[in-house]
């Protein structure tokens, strides 16, 4: 009749039931990342050939956008996908929600340093083997903060101070600086992504439709619905959390650039959404669905 | 040895008469092993603990002893000790059934007799 | 040493899934998980596989509280119409996928019933029949190394030849590897062979748990003139569980009244051969032990 005693759970490698749930979501999180980095530089790729090829052609293509818009857009819309899809495989797997979301957590770190990596290369290499001028923007804020001289102080210096002295950008990359200011945009792209996609999980169709709705809605009358001091305060708020230091108002605006309340305000951003994703995932259910579709 | 698990009975009884009756035929000899409850729950798709209560009912019957690590044996004498046991049931039950039902037709016991012989000729 | 659910209680919105449900599942055997369609059966099964969430009760294995326990989680699996993988993935990538998550998979097993079972293990999931997709994704379940394994409809869709397959699979299964197989099916007659024990859910709740083959010292059916049968019930102390009327006669389906040992356990296997009801029956009235099957559908009916 077999033996009827209880199983000890060792398996072939050895390993326990704890580590043998960690490896199933790292197996499942390595394919998310691969594809958000792969999402990430297809961007790249193909935003500078736009840039390159605009230029040979006698700058049709306007060089002046902002490259890590679209990167941090990616970013945010593979982790969204993937903390919505991912979470079904892993339950069925035996896999405890609270890994899922820390793995998630640890995937997007993973996936900001290697696109901050794979960016800072491109640089080095658009520096050394040719220089296409309109690829010196791609990278936009990341590369102003990198650029700035004063960018590790606590207080940078403005472009011109009260004393009449001005800080120039300078003609070299601070590369660390650059693959931090990027690691850290699109780690913030990523863990808001990751809370996106929970609370889509969430909503269900119909309420995703209906908050998309309400955001076009709102970004579309923001001017007209927000008095102009608060969105003023607001662009300095968002600009600081860039690492963008702003002053004056209107022609006089001065800016300066530090890498601190990036870094800071990544580590907060990653907070909240980690606290709001685990949240939202506490109480996330597999439901009995109709047989036919996985 | 073929089994027939149909009958409305619980499944552990009828593997419990099956077995019986295949002590009794001597198709299961004393001193030799039964189908083992892996087979049998195999061959029949049966849960093995049922076959294993069924068994179990022969072993406290005295009919089927469990030998550690081999099996199950048909304990020696037990084919004779079931043909004496089902004589005694044959006597008790049918007999007196079949004499209460002749009563019952009003068939007298020379009369009852000579059916019976005339059955023992065919 | 067992998994136990503790009055489990789950609402969706405004109707109630389980109700307080308690049952408790030993090791190393074989459970029927019989209820109606809305019964409550797969809400069970979910909170146990950790997919639902239950509002109140506890889930235990082995003393301890199973739900987001990985290191439990591993010994227990669901089965059921859900596939953890998406559509366009071959049965052959998903048996790989498990072997390589976890050593112990019973990869032999898997391929021989996939070859039993008649399907090419390079047949991509989405595109296989309702059957089909039943049966990879049971066979699935049946080879995964675990102590508790819970199969939701093992035979959604399969035609009779592959419903004797499944039965059949499900007790090799067993066979190779003991440990606890829970089946919730509406194939009580099929399964009842292979089933040690079985349990009945209504409404939210556990309303019956015994061993199938104790069935008959468990409930009976007594026909007979409804008068004459409902004074002998009475008079026994026996629990009338459901009535059908034929005419005079009624078919009545009674139970023992509490869940107590039957006197004398060591003659019980000889008392239960006989059913319950020994003998003093009143003219007119018959007894007979019902099969699983009419057992549980008249059980739930609960007509009078």
């Amino acid at each position: 009749m077999g033996d009827r005693g209880l199983l000890r759970g060792v398996g072939i490698r050895g390993d326990g039931p704890a580590r043998r749930t960690r490896r199933i979501a790292w197996m499942r999180e390595r394919r998310w990342i691969a594809m958000g980095v792969v999402v990430a530089v297809v961007a790249l790729v193909l935003d500078m050939l736009l840039a390159g090829v605009g230029h040979l052609l006698g700058g049709i293509v306007a060089p002046d956008h902002d490259m890590l818009y679209w990167l941090c857009s990616f970013t945010l819309a593979t982790s969204a996908v993937a903390s919505w899809s991912m979470f079904r495989f892993l339950i069925c797997q035996g896999v405890s929600r609270r890994t899922i979301v820390t793995t998630q957590f640890a995937g997007n770190a993973c996936i900001a340093a290697a696109v901050g990596a794979v960016l800072t290369v491109v640089a080095v290499v658009d520096i050394v083997v040719i220089r296409v001028p309109a690829w010196q923007i791609f990278v936009g804020r990341a590369e102003m903060i990198a650029r700035y001289p004063y960018t590790l102080s606590w207080n940078p210096r403005y472009l011109s101070d009260e004393f009449g002295r001005t800080a120039v950008p300078m003609p070299r990359i601070n590369w660390l600086v650059l693959t931090l200011a990027v690691f850290a945009f699109l780690m913030m792209a990523a863990m808001i992504g990751q809370t996106l996609g929970e609370l889509a999980a969430r909503l269900q169709v119909r309420g995703v439709l209906a908050a998309l709705a309400v955001a076009f809605v709102v970004a579309l009358l923001y001017g007209r619905l927000v008095p102009s001091g608060i969105r003023d305060t607001v662009d300095r708020l968002l600009a600081f959390m860039m690492g963008v230091y702003q002053r004056g108002v209107g022609m006089g605006r001065e800016s300066a650039y530090s890498l601190w309340p990036l870094l800071g305000s990544m580590v907060v951003v990653s907070l909240l959404c980690g606290t709001a994703s685990w949240l939202l995932i506490r109480r996330r259910e597999v439901r009995p669905g109709i047989e036919a579709m996985a | 040895m073929d089994f027939d698990f149909s009958g409305p009975q619980p499944l552990f009884v009828q593997v419990a008469d099956q077995l019986r009756a295949g002590i009794a035929s001597g198709a299961l000899p004393e001193g030799e092993q039964v189908p083992s409850t892996t087979e049998i729950s195999r061959t029949y798709t049966i849960n093995p603990a049922t076959v294993l209560k069924g068994m179990t009912m022969l072993v406290d019957e005295g009919l089927l002893e469990k030998r550690r690590g081999l099996g199950m044996f048909v304990v020696p004498g037990a084919m004779e000790r079931l043909r004496r046991e089902e004589r005694e049931r044959f006597e008790r039950d049918c007999v007196t059934d079949l004499v209460a039902e002749a009563r019952r037709l009003g068939i007298g016991c020379q009369e009852l007799i000579g059916l019976i012989e005339k059955g023992y000729r065919q | 040493m067992s998994l136990s659910v503790t009055a489990l209680t789950k609402q969706y919105g405004g109707s109630t899934a389980l109700n307080r449900l308690s049952v408790t599942f030993e090791p190393n055997v074989i459970y029927g998980l019989f209820g109606r369609n809305g019964a409550g059966k797969s809400t069970l099964l979910g909170c146990i596989g950790n997919r639902l969430i239950p509002d109140t009760g506890r889930i235990v294995l082995d003393g301890e509280p199973l739900a987001e326990c990985e290191r439990l989680m591993a010994r227990v699996y669901l089965a059921n119409e859900r596939l953890p993988w998406w559509d366009g993935v071959t049965l052959s990538a998903m048996l790989a996928d498990c072997a390589h998550m976890d050593g112990r998979f019973d990869l032999g097993l898997a391929r021989e019933l996939v070859a039993r079972f008649g399907l090419s293990p390079d047949a991509v999931y989405g595109r296989l029949s309702l059957g089909q997709r039943t049966m990879a994704r049971m066979l699935i379940g049946l080879c995964m190394p675990v102590d508790y394994l819970f199969l939701d409809e093992p035979t959604t869709g399969l035609d009779p030849v592959n419903r004797r397959l499944m039965v059949e699979a499900v007790l090799e299964a067993y066979r190779r590897r003991s440990r606890t197989i829970v089946i919730a099916t509406h194939e009580i007659a099929e399964f009842a062979d292979i089933l040690e024990r079985a349990v009945i859910i209504d409404q939210g709740r556990r309303i019956d748990s015994f061993e199938v083959q104790d069935l008959c010292s468990h409930a009976a059916l007594l026909v007979g003139p409804s008068d004459v049968v409902r004074a002998y019930a009475a008079g026994r102390g026996l629990r009338v569980l459901d009535v059908e009327h034929r005419g005079d006669s009624v078919s009545a389906l009674v139970g023992m009244v509490s869940a107590s040992e039957p006197e004398g356990g060591a003659s019980a296997s000889v008392a239960a051969s006989s059913g319950f009801i020994t003998g003093g029956l009143p003219d007119g009235v018959r007894a007979r032990t019902p099969d699983l099957q009419t057992y549980m559908t008249r059980l739930v009916q609960r007509r009078h």
